[in-house]
């Protein structure tokens, strides 16, 4: 048979198996991204020095490079290094890299820097008259933040963040570029048993595409939800409501 | 004396805002500021509750009193949660309704409960006439509205003094009146307030005392119907002719 149709709905479940190695990529990168973003947002904002020089260096290289070839640095880089230290300082550090934490570093770094930008974006967007309303009832800083500056600034970063979540998701299947097998690589290593490479591939481009749509709508949902004045709702009800 | 500013200064680089600015303001007592474009009536207001920081100066409010240079954060935040502010452009938090924003200062800053919160909100946003709005949020209400939520967010922390930055400009004529009637209850209230506005009738009408602002200085200060009947100083008479008002006193 040229294509086994039945090969491509089989295989949906063997792939499956290696969703949590995805998700796990996807999700620990992101929460930390948005750390390191959050602090690099700071530092830029701020504008500390020495540490807003390093910043502007790591974003621009960050961005002018693509994930794969960073993925390749850090996967060759780390054992070089730990083979430095090992021999200055008689530590016995791996020489070769451990790869699921490599891949987890080098997706933090590539989308760090993107979440930075937004997170700086979206604190700007935010009218000054909020915080200052904020302060003048007595609010410290922290509080204004916590309660009124991040919550708006949320509303504007959602959708940037939920593009660089599913994008995030694509990329994971770089990851096997530092050895691990996540979804794209169980294909390709499932389809080597019996050559059926192209069933293989359909089923794994089902899958990606079914948790897209699945994560998009989730973000939707999210979006309408944070824009809560945006409601279409008759007024009298609401106030009833409230009342 | 409820509040007592000496010789506040304020400058933003080399330029020079409030030279020495000095005055007083009594318990229940309604202060008019006035004066034209770009002479420092928000920078005053803004220098009293910190949102800009001042140069120097002395601050008595209530049962402190202090050096602006020596200010210590305690000292900011009392100016700060025990003063209210209504600004141009209402500055309400755009994700909370008309109820929310009256609520937030009482939860956040007095630590009430929800229930408290929620029982004293209702009841001044009834004092405003939006018994009606509780559940509207900003962007759903009128500039006028607005404005009353915020004046009624300022009133909630039941503060010593608040202070309103040209309350109606941003408003469309037919909305001024609304919030005006209610400035007016206000101060009937036997609230103390710092006002500042372009509606010369209106402080004409409302403020027991009048600054006339020039040159980073108080050029001229009395009774209103001192200050606008019988202005004592050229610039002053210059200033409210060209606001038009002085005709309605001088026939
Ligand atoms: N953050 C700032 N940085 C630099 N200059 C400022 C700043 N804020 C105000 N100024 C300047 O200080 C001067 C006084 O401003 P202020 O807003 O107090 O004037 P105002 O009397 O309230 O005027 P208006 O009637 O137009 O509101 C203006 O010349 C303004 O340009
Ligand atoms: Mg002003």
């Amino acid at each position: 048979m040229i294509f086994d149709i039945s090969k491509v709905f089989s295989r949906i479940p063997a792939i499956l198996r290696y969703l949590p190695v995805t998700m796990e990529l996807v999700i620990v990168s992101t929460v930390f991204s948005l750390i390191l973003g959050f602090l690099i947002a700071v530092i830029k904002i701020r504008r500390i020095p020495v540490l807003r020089q390093l910043a502007a260096f790591y974003v621009s290289f960050s961005r002018g490079t693509p994930a794969i070839v960073q993925l390749y640095l850090f996967f060759y880089g780390f054992p070089l290094i730990f083979s430095l230290i090992n021999r200055h300082y008689g530590t016995s550090l791996p020489t070769v890299a451990p790869s699921m934490l490599t891949a987890l570093v080098a997706f933090t770094f590539s989308e760090a820097s993107y979440s930075s930008e937004t997170i700086r974006a979206a604190l700007g967007s935010v009218d000054r008259g909020q915080m200052e309303a904020a302060l003048s009832i007595g609010m410290t800083q922290r509080q204004a933040y916590l309660r009124i500056i991040l919550p708006e600034a949320l509303v504007f970063a959602l959708p940037p963040f939920g593009n660089a979540f599913i994008g995030q998701i694509k990329n994971t299947s770089l990851a096997f570029t530092c050895a691990v097998v996540e979804m794209t690589a169980g294909a390709k290593l499932l389809a080597s048993h019996d050559y059926r490479f192209f069933e293989s591939y359909v089923s794994l481009a089902i899958i990606y595409w079914i948790l897209i749509i699945i994560t998009s709508h989730l973000l939707s949902l999210a979006e309408k939800k944070l824009k809560r004045d945006e409601r279409i709702v008759p007024h009298d009800f609401a106030d009833r409501q409230a009342a | 004396m409820i509040l007592q500013i000496d010789k506040l200064r304020k400058s933003f680089g080399s330029n020079e805002i409030l030279k020495g600015v000095s005055f007083s303001i009594g318990e229940g007592e309604v202060l008019g500021v006035i004066g034209s474009s770009g002479s420092g009536k928000s920078t005053i207001l803004r220098c009293i509750n910190y949102l800009e920081k001042p140069n120097s100066g002395r601050v008595r409010f209530a049962d402190r009193d202090f050096d602006i240079e020596t200010a210590e954060k305690q000292d900011i935040r009392y100016m700060r949660s025990h003063t209210a502010m209504v600004f141009q452009q209402f500055n309400l938090f755009k994700y909370k309704t008309a109820l929310e924003n009256v609520m937030e200062g009482l939860l956040v800053v007095r630590k009430q409960s929800k229930k408290e919160a929620e029982c004293i909100s209702r009841e001044i946003l009834a004092r405003v006439g939006l018994e009606n709005r509780m559940a509207y949020y900003p962007r759903e209400l009128s500039g006028g509205q607005q404005q009353r939520v915020a004046i009624a967010r300022a009133l909630a922390l039941d503060p010593k003094l608040i202070m309103l930055d040209e309350p109606t400009s941003a408003l469309d004529p037919e909305m001024i009146g609304e919030v005006l009637d209610v400035i007016r209850n206000v101060a009937k209230s036997g609230k103390t307030m710092l006002i500042v506005s372009h509606e010369m009738n209106f402080i004409n009408d409302i403020a027991d005392h009048v600054l006339f602002l020039d040159g980073g200085l108080i050029a001229e200060e009395g009774a209103p119907s001192a200050l606008f009947g019988n202005p004592q100083q050229e610039r002053t008479r210059l200033f409210l002719r060209r606001a038009n008002i002085i005709s309605d006193y001088s026939i």
